[in-house]
């Protein structure tokens, strides 16, 4: 299948233009779902062909032009895809994960109108096609529509439900939200064309590796500019704002889009533009310090939140800080491991929660839940695995790639990267704060949801039921993987040599080596050594982690289980009650924005109408020119007198002028 | 092919079939829409003729006309030319007029008659505006131009419409009345280097350039030409500050006026600007250039925030066009040919977007008779088809990758980011603001819960109003995947127009 | 003693002045044929332009006194026209208004002959005869409606300010003789270009003479009666007045003009004219905005359009001369035809013709609402229209004689003055049918006189050619 990349995203498309006109006809769902599910199983199918040949030369980049999309006196923009390591990883996540939420939509969406199936799933495809376009893309501007699309189906599935006005608001929000890092991304692009003349990542990032000096100065105003699209993309502060009310959409989205794929957009984005980051410690620094700050900032919220998909949705910020973390301090392929293996485990969260939610017949609030273990098992194992594996408890998963993170925070600590050794160590403590918060709110979740007895009353308690297979089968795929998708990557420091981390190995090329030789340091970050530190310190490191989750499961296991469960929270917040308020209201973030920016720029708004175009320019200007030259004309009137003698004597007057002139 | 005088047959043509109409018993109202249509739809036609005929790699003008003697004693002659600037406004105009026939169906129905005859003389003047090469010609089309529109708006509009319609008629003269002096100006100075009385436009782009620049501002021929031409196109496109003839005029023209107004009336500015300023004075240009880029800037922002808090869809479409021509004239300004060509082929998308969108927010107002976005709210699941077409339409206006809008702007923005990269993070700030506005109204309008009970009974497009909006939705997705059809036809008549 | 030529050279004139005799005796003796009347004048206006077309133009006639060249029979040709189309609406308007009488055609012939003496004359003396022949019977026509108090108002004013005007051309060309020594402009030019205008005599004399044809066209500060007068009169004779004599008394300001050389022979000529159209421009326009009476507004329209047919004037030259005689027809289509829609839309003469009462007429009166919005939109000076290609050759000549300044302020008011032309467009079609519908009478005559004046405006204003070509080839005799 090589050499007909466009395959690969244009079946979803395909599947999102049919689905669109089946809804007009109010199809039957077996037909959505024929199309629906069937163009993302067939996409699915031709990437792995596709993936299948590639992996065995994995270090050549196919580049693929169609035709030429934009070109205007210097600026040229073709339609194309590439194919490298990188792509060939996110699209095989990409395509599998979303073909396992597609199966899962069929049986969560069953309770839907004929037509609004038929729109949720036309919807969903054109978000894989997006996806697809995104990670495809061998340039920054089809990089970008990709991107764009990818946003437009996050506003129409997060307001899928837009009767609700919540809904609609959460929809347009997060639209809005991510225009603001838009905003960087394609002044970056402009940029990018300004200093490169060009936006093709194999023209750009060669010619970068090649002269780093020459370039060092634009790689930080670029990188930064693009990292202000990833900060809105992949919701990171100030921006994150969106996801949490992008909730507001149906679980499997919230899954798909705002925990899986589209949010690690950004974080692929920075990965792939990893030359220019290197290029420029600045950029890295901030990379590292917003990701590191976002990962415990996001976790704290996640520790009080009662919406168990709140829960998740703060835990996915969080986790998307380490990521950043880990782009930040030069582990670009620890932060896409991190990015796979969140797509894992985190998918199966969001489903898992959302099996919970059908069971109890929409309710989110997690203390009305409870005692869920043994009405539906299969959701509760799988939802087990994956939380071990988001806290980090080896062999999950998680445990594999958030340590990689943690580790290179260290090292680039004691390495001293860049010259700012100190800073980064702080941000590894904040990391390691972060992974203890995870574990405890995790655990929280799982006791609050299914261990106890079920707190939601009589009524509601008759209808919990194991959701129907379509549901659990990709619970159980996805729950497999977070138990062994770890394996994927492990480190030399278990297995002796490099060979064992195949992740690694294949996503090596995507690394240029940087020329001159000036950028020791970037270097450093960049082949990622692992002589900093000794093997000690690393097993250290391990064992130390470790001991943070599973303390961090202690503590939670003490506050929710047991006859004295929820006694300790409920004091400590007595005892703070200043804290437990910030902390619960999210600290006031949202309602700071509404009047630091949102409400001063209506005002504005209504100033310049009001008084600058009604009164000053309509009034003043041109309906007082008019005013005037009629007033004028009224007064002119009064030497009309009607009178003879005036009009003679005007007429005297007027030769009498004229002789004075002429003379 | 090639058909002799094919570009008269565009310009005269309605005017012929004005005259037809004007023969035809006014009562006999479904004649008149149906010849008006099938006059617009052969319109069309012939100026695809054009288009296929005409040669995208030469940069001059085709289809010459050659000049005819008109008023041999001034110099004066009929003189028309296609080049691929005008190519584009051409086919946009022609496009966009069996829209409003389609569109004005069920609107207008009261003196049928007159609003066609009115429709199709403007036409006439629109087109022939875009091509005429002789500029006694053009100003006479221009202010041809503005009869109709004052009917248009005077006779079939709101409530407030005299008031709307005397001031866009006053407002466009006080900026077409200098323009008069200075093309005799003009004129004359020709005379003065040649010796032969012209008005020809090839004879301006030889002799403007040597108009003197002078010292200061009064001081220098070239910058008070410039200045008086500006001033026409200012008012026209609108640029802040000039801008507040067009809500009025938008609010209370009706449905099809609105979508000649904003789809072609206000490219005739910008093109003016590019067409005689840009080519005619080009160091007055240079030094008008910053201004220029200012006021631009100034109108993205201001258009798209007042925008914001309008609560009459028509209003609003009205300002956030003053926030769309921004980023032509800052294409212009900029002056790369990269921005130059994203400022046509925006004027184009302008056009064609908010064309449309005047055209479905008219479609919802002869339902409810009610633009106040207040009144509506959660009609997405009432009129889904209506809100595919307006979501889709929104989309291209707020500028999403795909679509026609992005295009405009991406090379406008990129075009001009290496001169002037502060103008373009402003202007890229209008696009963060576009989309506060745009989706905020959406949200209002189609989402949300239905709130007022009397929605409940819309009824879907039908089937006319389908045929109406689906070919704007047509060339917004053709121009935004395939831009490279519209794009190479101007390439070479815009670096032609650049270089000099 | 007149040579066989002489009388020839004034055929038209005579036939004119016969047939009015003829209708006077008609009058007295067969007052059968008075239904007749009409017919009778259009004939000998026939007649007339026939004989001026067909005769040739042998120039100096009458010992130098007249000089018939192409600008005496151009304005002849024009002055004819108007009046043939005053003559044509007359008819069913007189009829309606009970006041059919043979007088009127012959006072309005008389009238005419005067003009057309004014307008061949390049002696100082046979001008004032011109002068006094044309105003004399106007003051009777417009006092025509005797039983109608602002018809007899309007003569009596235009009577008295008009002999106190008379008076003042008297005396002045007395100075001049005294200054010169002869009345001959032709002769007078060299002499003055010799002396200047040093002696209070000539400036004086100069002063009074323009002073008293800047009163027959209504310049400002000359312009007062103008909006009694008109809106006084019979309407048929206010839109002769308010093309005829102006005619005449430009072309006899643009004889003088140019046989005196005035732009070269005295500097602060550009500066007192300048500031006389310019002012009357404004004044006209402005106090024109505020006029509810159609005929007073289009008084006021009338001293603008003077204000800027003087620009010509000034620039005098062939561009400038030409530029007036194109003005000059130009406007005489416009304002006939907008008086005969105005005889039409009117419940009487003795009510007043506010444009409030047009109210939906538009829709109502098509062909006559079309008429009037065309010579609106040409008063205006919006192309297509003839009203366009007037103010465009008139501003042109200003620009190319460097009297930018000229250019600008004309422009600028002509753009007032669209608000008030506008004003009445919106009335007639944006404004709905009054609960009481006015019963407006119907005439075919007067419409067609309408549509005619109309269609003239459209095709002059599309095809100016032929017309600036007489224009020009007239001018040329003037500058020689």
């Amino acid at each position: 299948m090589l050499g007909s990349l466009w395959l690969i995203p244009i079946l979803p498309l395909i599947g999102f233009v049919l689905n669109l006109l089946l809804g007009g006809v109010r199809a039957r769902k077996s037909l959505v779902n024929a199309v629906g599910v069937g163009s993302v199983g067939a996409a699915t199918a031709v990437a792995f062909s596709t993936l299948w040949q590639y992996v065995h030369q994995p270090t050549v980049t196919i580049v693929e032009r169609y035709f030429t999309w934009i070109a205007a006196g210097s600026i040229s923009v073709n339609a194309s895809f590439q194919l490298d390591p990188l792509s060939a990883v996110m699209v095989a996540f990409v395509t599998f994960v979303g073909f396992l939420i597609h199966v899962y939509s069929v049986g969560y969406m069953h309770g839907e109108s004929d037509r609004a199936y038929a729109r949720y799933f036309s919807y969903l495809n054109l978000f894989m096609f997006s996806m697809l376009v995104l990670v495809l893309g061998s340039n920054l501007p089809v990089l970008f529509v990709g991107w764009e699309g990818v946003g437009l189906c996050s506003y129409l599935l997060i307001g899928f439900y837009f009767e609700k006005d919540w809904c609609a608001s959460a929809g347009k929000k997060a639209f809005i939200v991510n225009r603001i890092g838009d905003f960087g991304f394609i002044l970056a692009i402009f940029a990018t064309f300004a200093v490169f003349g060009s936006t093709e990542f194999t023209d750009v990032f060669p010619m970068a590796a090649a002269h780093p000096q020459q370039y060092a100065a634009m790689a930080t105003v670029i990188g930064l500019l693009l990292f202000v699209g990833a900060i809105g993309k992949s919701a990171q502060i100030p921006l994150y704002v969106w996801l949490p009310d992008a909730m507001a959409g149906p679980t499997p989205v919230s899954a798909l889009i705002h925990a899986a794929t589209m949010v690690t957009a950004g974080v692929y984005m920075v990965v792939r533009c990893n030359v220019l980051f290197r290029l420029s410690p600045t950029a890295m620094l901030v990379v590292a310090i917003i990701g590191g700050l976002t990962a415990v900032f996001a976790a704290t919220i996640g520790l009080m939140q009662n919406d168990i998909k709140k829960v998740l949705a703060y835990s996915t910020v969080s986790q998307l800080g380490y990521m950043f973390l880990g782009a930040g301090v030069g582990a670009f392929v620890a932060a896409i491991f991190h990015v796979v293996m969140h797509a894992f485990f985190k998918a199966c969260l969001f489903l898992g929660s959302g099996s919970v939610i059908h069971a109890c017949g929409g309710e989110q609030d997690m203390r009305k839940m409870g005692g869920l273990r043994k009405y539906m098992p299969t959701t509760y194992w799988t939802f087990l695995a994956a939380t071990l594996a988001i806290a980090g408890i080896v062999p999950f998963a998680g445990f594999f790639s958030k340590d990689e993170i943690l580790a290179k925070a260290f090292e680039a600590g004691s390495g001293g990267l860049n010259g700012h050794g100190a800073t980064y160590y702080v941000l590894w403590l904040l990391g390691l704060a972060g992974a203890a918060l995870t574990a405890f709110y995790m655990f929280r979740l799982v006791y609050m949801t299914f261990h106890g007895s079920f707190r939601g009353g009589e009524e509601a308690e008759h209808h919990l039921h194991e959701s129907p297979w379509t549901m659990t089968l990709p619970l159980v795929v996805l729950g497999l993987l977070s138990l062994v998708g770890g394996f994927l990557g492990i480190p030399r420091l278990f297995t002796g040599h490099e060979g064992w981390n195949l992740i690694e190995r294949f996503l090596e090329p995507v690394l240029l080596p940087l020329g001159g030789g000036e950028h020791a340091a970037a270097e450093a970050a960049a082949q990622v050594s692992h002589h900093v530190v000794g093997a000690g310190v690393e097993w250290g490191l391990v064992v130390l982690s470790l001991a943070v989750a599973v303390s961090g499961i202690l503590v939670a296991r003490s506050f929710y289980i047991g006859e004295r469960a929820f006694e300790r929270p409920r004091r400590l917040a007595d005892r703070y009650p200043l804290a437990y308020k910030l902390i619960a209201n999210k600290y006031f973030v949202d309602e700071l924005y509404e009047a630091a920016v949102v409400q001063p720029i209506h005002r504005l708004a209504t100033l310049c109408w009001k008084v600058v175009d009604v009164i000053l320019i309509d009034g003043v200007g041109v309906n007082g020119t008019a005013f005037t030259t009629e007033l004028s004309g009224d007064l002119l009137r009064f030497l009309q007198t009607g009178n003879v003698r005036n009009y003679a004597l005007s007429v005297a007057m007027g030769v009498l002028l004229l002789v004075v002139i002429l003379w | 092919m090639h058909v002799p005088h094919l570009l008269s047959v565009v310009t005269l043509g309605p005017i012929a079939v004005a005259a037809v109409l004007a023969l035809i018993p006014a009562r006999l109202e479904r004649l008149h829409r149906w010849l008006a249509l099938l006059a617009s739809v052969v319109l069309f036609a012939v100026s695809c003729l054009i288009w296929t005929g005409f040669n995208p790699n030469l940069p001059g003008f085709q289809l010459d006309s050659g000049p005819i003697p008109w008023i041999p004693q001034l110099g004066v002659s009929y003189h028309l030319g296609v080049d691929g600037i005008s190519l584009l406004l051409v086919l946009l105009t022609t496009l966009l007029v069996p829209v409003v026939v389609l569109g004005s169906w069920r609107s207008v129905t009261e003196h049928v008659k007159g609003f066609h005859i009115c429709l199709l003389l403007l036409t006439s003047g629109m087109l022939g505006a875009f091509l005429s090469l002789d500029l006694f010609l053009f100003y006479v089309f221009w202010e041809l131009m503005l009869i109709p529109m004052y009917f248009i708006i005077g006779v079939w509009g709101g409530p407030r419409r005299i008031y709307a319609a005397v001031k866009f008629f006053i407002y466009t003269m006080v900026g077409s009345v200098l323009m008069l002096v200075a093309i005799l100006y003009l004129a004359w100075f020709n005379h003065q280097l040649t010796g032969v009385w012209s008005f020809a436009y090839a004879e301006f782009l030889k002799t403007g350039p040597q108009l003197a620049m002078g010292t200061s501002f009064f001081s220098s021929p070239q910058m008070l030409v410039f200045a008086a031409f500006a001033l026409a196109f200012a008012i026209k496109v609108p640029m802040f500050p000039f801008h507040t003839w067009l809500p009025d005029a938008h609010v209370e023209a009706p449905t099809g006026g609105s979508i000649i107004l904003a789809g072609v009336l206000l490219k005739l500015g910008t093109y003016g600007f590019l067409r005689f300023n840009r080519a005619m004075l080009p160091q007055a240009w240079e030094a008008f250039a910053p201004m220029i880029m200012v006021l631009a800037v100034i109108g993205i922002i201001y258009g798209a925030w007042v925008a914001m808090v309008q609560p009459d869809m028509k209003k609003l479409v009205a300002y956030s066009s003053v926030s769309h021509l921004g980023f032509v004239m800052l294409g212009l300004a900029a002056g790369t040919a990269a921005s130059t060509q994203g400022a046509v082929l925006q004027m184009v998308n302008h056009g064609i977007s908010t064309g449309a969108l005047f055209l479905l927010v008219g479609m919802i107002y002869e339902r409810r008779h009610t633009r106040m976005i207040a009144d509506y709210g959660g009609i997405a699941a009432i009129v889904p088809v209506f809100t595919g077409a307006f979501l889709l339409v929104t989309l291209s206006s707020i500028g999403l990758p795909g679509l026609n809008g992005f295009v405009g702007e991406f090379l406008i923005l990129a075009g001009a980011w290496q001169q002037h990269p502060l103008a373009v993070i402003f202007g890229a700030l209008g696009i963060v603001f576009g989309a506060v506005y745009m989706l905020w109204m959406v949200q209002r309008v189609f989402w949300n819960p239905l709130s007022n009970e009397e929605n409940r009974s819309l009824k879907d497009m039908n089937l006319r109003e389908v045929l109406a909006v689906a070919p704007l939705l047509v060339f917004i997705v053709w121009i935004g995947i395939h831009p490279t059809t519209f794009l190479s036809p101007m390439e070479a008549a815009v670096r032609l127009l650049l270089g000099r | 003693m007149p040579t066989h030529s002489d009388l020839l050279a004034l055929l038209p004139e005579l036939i004119l002045t016969l047939s009015a005799a003829a209708l006077l005796l008609i009058e007295a003796f067969l007052p059968a044929m008075r239904r007749y009347a009409s017919e009778l004048s259009l004939l000998a206006i026939a007649g007339a332009a026939w004989a001026r077309l067909s005769l040739p133009l042998p120039g100096a006639s009458w010992h130098g006194m007249l000089q018939l060249d192409a600008v005496a029979s151009f304005v002849d040709i024009y002055i004819l026209v108007a009046m043939a189309l005053t003559v044509w609406m007359a008819g069913p308007f007189l009829r309606r208004n009970h006041a059919e009488h043979g007088e009127f055609y012959a006072l309005l012939m008389l009238a005419a002959v005067g003009a057309m003496i004014m307008a061949c004359s390049t002696d100082l003396l046979p001008l004032f005869l011109g002068l006094e022949l044309l105003s004399i019977p106007l003051y009777v026509l417009n006092a025509f409606f005797r039983r109608v108090p602002v018809s007899l108002e309007a003569g009596l004013k235009y009577f008295v300010v008009g002999a106190f005007a008379a008076a003042f051309m008297a005396y002045g060309i007395a100075l001049l003789y005294g200054a010169t020594g002869t009345t001959d402009l032709l002769q007078m030019g060299p002499v003055l270009a010799v002396a200047g205008v040093t002696s209070p005599l000539v400036a004086v004399g100069l002063s009074m003479v323009i002073g008293s044809l800047a009163f027959k066209l209504a310049i400002f500060p000359f312009h007062g009666w103008a909006p009694d007068v008109y809106q006084g009169g019979p309407t048929p004779v206010t839109a002769f007045l308010s093309v005829v004599p102006k005619g005449a008394a430009l072309v006899v300001l643009l004889r003088l003009a140019q046989g005196l050389d005035l732009f070269h022979l005295n500097n602060h000529w550009v500066w007192a004219a300048g500031i006389m159209a310019v002012a009357s421009q404004t004044l006209g326009n402005i106090v024109a905005i505020v006029q509810r009476d159609i005929k007073r507004m289009l008084a006021y329209s009338g001293i603008a359009h003077m204000g800027y047919a003087l620009v010509g004037v000034i620039v005098a030259g062939s561009d400038g001369s030409s530029a007036v005689l194109f003005y000059l027809a130009a406007y005489t289509f416009m304002n006939i035809g907008a008086f005969a829609v105005v005889a039409l839309l009117s419940e009487g003469e003795s009510e007043p013709h506010l444009i409030s009462d047009l109210a939906g007429q538009g829709w109502k009166r098509p062909v006559l609402s079309l008429a009037l919005t065309v010579c609106m939109f040409s008063l205006a000076g919006v192309p297509p229209f003839v009203g366009f290609a007037a103010k465009f050759l008139v501003f042109r000549s200003a620009v190319n004689q460097g009297l930018i300044w000229l250019a600008v302020l004309g422009v600028v008011n002509s753009l007032i003055s669209a608000f008030y032309y506008l004003r009445v467009v919106y009335v007639l079609y944006m404004r709905p049918l009054p609960r009481r519908e006015p019963d407006y009478p119907r005439s075919r005559t007067i419409t067609a006189v309408a549509a005619v004046a109309a269609l003239a405006v459209v095709v002059l204003g599309t095809l100016p050619t032929p017309l600036l070509a007489a224009a020009r080839s007239a001018a040329r005799m003037l500058v020689r």
